[in-house]
């Protein structure tokens, strides 16, 4: 088979640059002022997910707006973007906005009873105020076999090695993640089963600090 | 001036020293008689679409085009 593109309704004008460009994951493209970026997705099922999930996703991730088929390289899913990737080379205020922002989505998705595998710096863009999952397809419903403490320790511990915050500022990104009732939970739940003791936060930010020790 | 690729549809991509454009048949046309004078050959990449059609994807409206 050759090259197909499917279009979400006000996204035709896209098949022009599907047309001609060549996929790549995390590739990105502009048209008509807006940017766009693909994902490689395993199967068209998948692509197709995303896209039936748009509207339900569309405040924590990306927006799906279709997907391109290519003979070599396989199922891309295309997403609009509104932010933009972060950089190491961001003042320290704005670091810091960038952390809150996305431990702010990661509290948000738990609180929904969703998962993401925890979110790295890589992994979302950022709009000044809001940080979203560059791809939908990360998303899952979690279910009790899914460890929401260890997607925040996982998200925490990447905001610190990829150099976005220090170790000092782990404490009030954790306080900030436990704002939620379902966050607090999964944090109380992994205490309950360790027999850990102390503040939740604290707990979740010494974790985050010797992150191989715990897993 | 050399044209390589003969238009066969309403939309064509014009490859110009590496830098594609999309245009529509009339535009190429007055593209090719703009630079004309300052190039001595152009390709013409075609990847017209030969085929669209129309479906839903969990209740939202979605058109395939599949290329040629």
């Amino acid at each position: 088979m050759g090259r197909f593109a499917v279009l979400a309704e006000s996204f035709e004008h896209l098949s022009y640059p599907l047309g001609r460009l060549e996929p790549s994951d995390k590739g990105v493209f502009s048209e008509h002022r807006e940017n766009f970026i693909f994902h490689r997705m395993s199967g068209e099922l998948d692509a197709e997910m995303s896209i039936s999930a748009s509207d339900a996703l569309s405040l924590h991730a990306a927006l799906p707006v279709g997907f391109v088929f290519e003979g070599d390289s396989g199922f891309f899913l295309v997403c609009k973007t509104v932010g933009r990737q972060p950089s190491k080379s961001m003042p320290a205020a704005e670091k810091s906005e960038f952390c809150r922002a996305v431990v702010e989505r990661l509290s948000a998705l738990h609180s929904e009873g969703l998962g993401c595998g925890g979110l790295s710096p890589d992994a979302v863009e950022f709009s000044g105020k809001e940080a979203r999952l560059l791809n939908p397809a990360k998303i899952f419903a979690a279910n009790e076999s899914d460890s929401l403490f260890f997607e925040a320790v996982s998200t925490l511990r990447s905001l610190v090695s990829k150099g976005f915050a220090n170790k000092k500022e782990l404490p009030a990104l954790a306080s900030l993640y436990l704002s939620t009732p379902a966050c607090r939970e999964a944090v109380f739940s992994y205490m309950r089963e360790k027999k850990l003791s102390g503040l939740p936060h604290l707990v979740l930010s010494e974790a985050a600090r010797k992150y191989a020790a715990y897993f | 001036m050399e044209l390589i690729g003969k238009p066969i549809s309403q939309r064509q991509h014009l490859v110009l020293h590496g830098v594609k454009k999309v245009l529509y048949r009339d535009s190429i046309r007055r593209f090719i008689e703009k630079i004309a004078p300052k190039v001595s050959r152009i390709k013409l990449q075609v990847r017209s679409v030969k085929e669209t059609m129309f479906y839903s994807i969990g209740g939202k409206k979605v058109k395939k085009f599949v290329f040629a």
